[in-house]
């Protein structure tokens, strides 16, 4: 194929998700604020790196040594039918607690019903040259070789593992068709009211073993590393199961 | 006796006077170095310079790191070891990179060069914006193995870096941003547009009657691939190299995974060309002969040959000569002595270590 003929599919992906940005930064009196508190688990268990050991659909043991994820481009959809777009990147990471309160100050009042977001980072981002903050590169989350953020990653080390140190190595990313693994993430939120000048409290919870179960199964001894955006397919549907919602808490 | 030694001592002080103000001559940037002037015929770049306009002095950091092995693991590899400035910020005479630790890389060293017309970058294109590319040979354990968090401290410990990144940036933190903005302020201005072609097109000299002769065999046969002014298109295409199977670098199938990519490479740009050797993505070939036999011979490797050097094989010991002496005139001896892409002297940090 010529460049003639790549250009234009390469600034079409790249444009196709350039996020919109209909938050407000300035405070009006109507608007209350909403704290979303992602909580990780594996199964019932709280998730804790390192020390405890799991046991994948397939009754293999491993131990998780690093659990982190973007979240981006959140919606909140009113029970009206009309939604409130968040901007921002968000890098949750199981190592730093305050990392997975997401804070939006600023948000009208009004009853929602579902909440949107994607797990990853938007084509748009992944095309414009060096970002900073929460994508700054060096948190460990840019594909330096094949220009791309890593948009989930589970790390961990399993015996039944055949790779190098028994590694396990999940790193879901890709942007580009065939291999466009974002995924958006939708819950519904029943009963959420935001109401102006307080706090209401969403709680999320992540739980890591369904990433590694349905609909695609991970078998430690297959395939101990998905490090490369053509191969990460079945995994990525799994991060469709990852999420659900666990409390409601709104502020009076 | 005593006026002898007073002599030699005025003598030295005038001359390390001298050579401190030479030295500052030979580093000096002022706004004015940093204009483009690109001749007509040439396509709109890509790179959108306003979002990263080069200043002087995020010019000047941008060089220092750039020649500065600070960004290695261990102090031993820059970005200028591997891109030297007289071969068009290629690698003369090393068939594949060599990094730190004495480590041989899978690819040969391309040119830096009209890098804000290119839309991708590296063999397979797997990078798709000059200001992210440093990140790639920074963190390769085989280049200069050096993590990005581990860098910023360095950078930010150094004596001479935080008051370079508050010149260039208002205020003296480090940060990837700003590291890799000022390294893209020096490398989007690696403009080479001044070749004795550039200036017979501009009508300001005229080719010998061989250059001419390969200039039009040039337009017959290898511009649907290498087409002017930037002679190259920045496709990927599969001209028929056998696979070096100790490497087995699939080129562009490494990044899309698709069969049908494997062993296409970038077209490189053939600018400077006669100073760029060893060639292609494994540096195989030592001279402009040996890839003009290839190109000549006809005897193509592989189901996915591109149709453009396949139906156009067969090229005349006459016609080779005309050939490489047409690429010559690619050689843009302003550009691979340009003062202002040299390696600053005496500016170089050795601290920070
Ligand atoms: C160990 C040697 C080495 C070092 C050090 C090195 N490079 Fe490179 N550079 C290479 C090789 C090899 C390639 C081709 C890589 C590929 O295609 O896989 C390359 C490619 C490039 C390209 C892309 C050229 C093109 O046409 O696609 C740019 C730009 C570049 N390097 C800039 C830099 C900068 C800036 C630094 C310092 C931060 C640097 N390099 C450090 C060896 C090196
Ligand atoms: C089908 C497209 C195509 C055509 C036609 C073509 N080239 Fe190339 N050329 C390439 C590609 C792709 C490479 C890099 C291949 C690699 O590294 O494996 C290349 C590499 C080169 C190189 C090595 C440059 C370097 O820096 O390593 C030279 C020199 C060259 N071509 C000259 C020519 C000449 C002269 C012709 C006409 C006789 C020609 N090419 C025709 C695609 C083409």
């Amino acid at each position: 194929m010529r460049l003639r003929h790549l250009l234009p599919v390469t600034i079409l992906f790249c444009l196709f998700t350039v996020p919109s940005f209909s938050f407000r930064e300035t405070e009006r009196k109507k608007d209350g604020e909403l704290v979303i508190q992602f909580n990780h688990f594996f199964g019932d268990q709280e998730l804790v790196l390192d020390s405890v050991t799991y046991r994948n659909s397939l009754q293999q043991p491993f131990q998780i040594t690093a659990f982190k994820y973007y979240v981006s481009n959140i919606h909140l959809v009113k029970t009206d039918g009309k939604s409130v777009s968040v901007p921002g990147y968000f890098l949750l990471n199981e190592e730093e607690p305050d990392s997975r309160k997401i804070q939006l100050p600023n948000l009208p009042e009004g009853n929602y019903s579902r909440i949107e977001f994607l797990i990853g980072v938007d084509s748009a981002r992944n095309c414009s040259g060096i970002q900073k903050d929460a994508l700054d590169p060096a948190k460990g989350m840019l594909w330096a070789w094949n220009t791309g953020y890593i948009f989930l990653k589970l790390d961990g080390i399993s015996p039944q593992s055949t790779a190098p140190g028994h590694k396990l190595e999940y790193h879901i990313g890709g942007f580009k068709q065939p291999n466009n693994h974002l995924r958006t993430i939708r819950l519904e939120t029943p009963g959420l009211q935001i109401h102006s000048k307080t706090k209401s409290t969403l709680g999320i919870k992540a739980d890591a073993a369904n990433l590694l179960s349905a609909p695609h199964p991970i078998d430690f001894s297959k395939t101990p590393m998905v490090v490369d955006a053509d191969k990460a397919a079945g995994i990525a549907n799994n991060v469709l199961h990852l999420f659900s919602v666990t409390r409601i808490q709104n502020g009076l | 006796m005593k006026n002898a030694l007073l002599t030699s001592i005025i003598l030295i002080l005038v001359l390390v006077t001298t050579g401190f103000m030479v030295m500052d001559k030979q580093n000096r940037i002022r706004k004015k170095d940093l204009r483009l002037s690109i001749p007509a015929g040439f396509p709109k770049p890509v790179y959108d310079r306003n979002l990263n306009p080069p200043t002087p002095n995020g010019f000047i950091l941008g060089r220092k790191l750039f020649y500065d092995p600070i960004l290695s693991k261990d102090s031993s590899t820059s970005c200028g070891s591997c891109h030297q400035r007289f071969a068009a910020f290629a690698h003369i005479d090393h068939s594949l990179s060599h990094g730190i630790r004495s480590q041989i890389g899978n690819r040969n060293v391309p040119a830096i060069q009209n890098v804000i017309w290119q839309p991708h970058f590296m063999w397979d294109g797997g990078v798709n914006h000059l200001d992210v590319f440093p990140i790639a040979p920074i963190t390769h354990p085989k280049e200069m193995d050096q993590d990005l968090p581990g860098l910023l401290t360095k950078l930010q410990a150094s004596k001479t870096y935080p008051a370079l990144f508050k010149k260039a940036f208002g205020d003296g933190t480090v940060s990837t941003e700003r590291m890799l903005k000022a390294i893209a302020q020096f490398t989007q201005m690696l403009v080479s547009v001044n070749s004795k072609y550039d200036r017979y097109v501009a009508g300001k000299e005229s080719l010998t009657g061989q250059e001419m002769t390969g200039l039009i065999l040039f337009r017959n046969r290898c511009s649907s691939c290498h087409p002017e002014p930037l002679f190259t298109d920045y496709s990927f295409r599969n001209i028929g190299l056998p696979p070096d199977t100790a490497i087995q670098d699939s080129g562009r199938a490494h990044i899309t995974g698709q069969a049908t990519d494997r062993m296409k490479f970038k077209v490189p740009s053939l600018r400077n060309v006669e100073m760029t050797y060893p060639y292609m993505h494994d540096g195989r070939f030592r001279n402009l002969q040996q890839v003009l036999e290839h190109y000549g011979k006809g005897n193509f490797h592989g189901p996915n040959v591109d149709p453009d050097v396949k139906l156009n094989t067969g090229l005349t010991r006459n016609q080779r000569a005309d050939l490489v002496a047409f690429l010559k005139t690619l050689t843009d001896t302003e550009f691979l002595q340009d003062r202002r892409f040299a390696e600053p002297a005496g500016e170089i940090d050795a601290g920070g270590k």
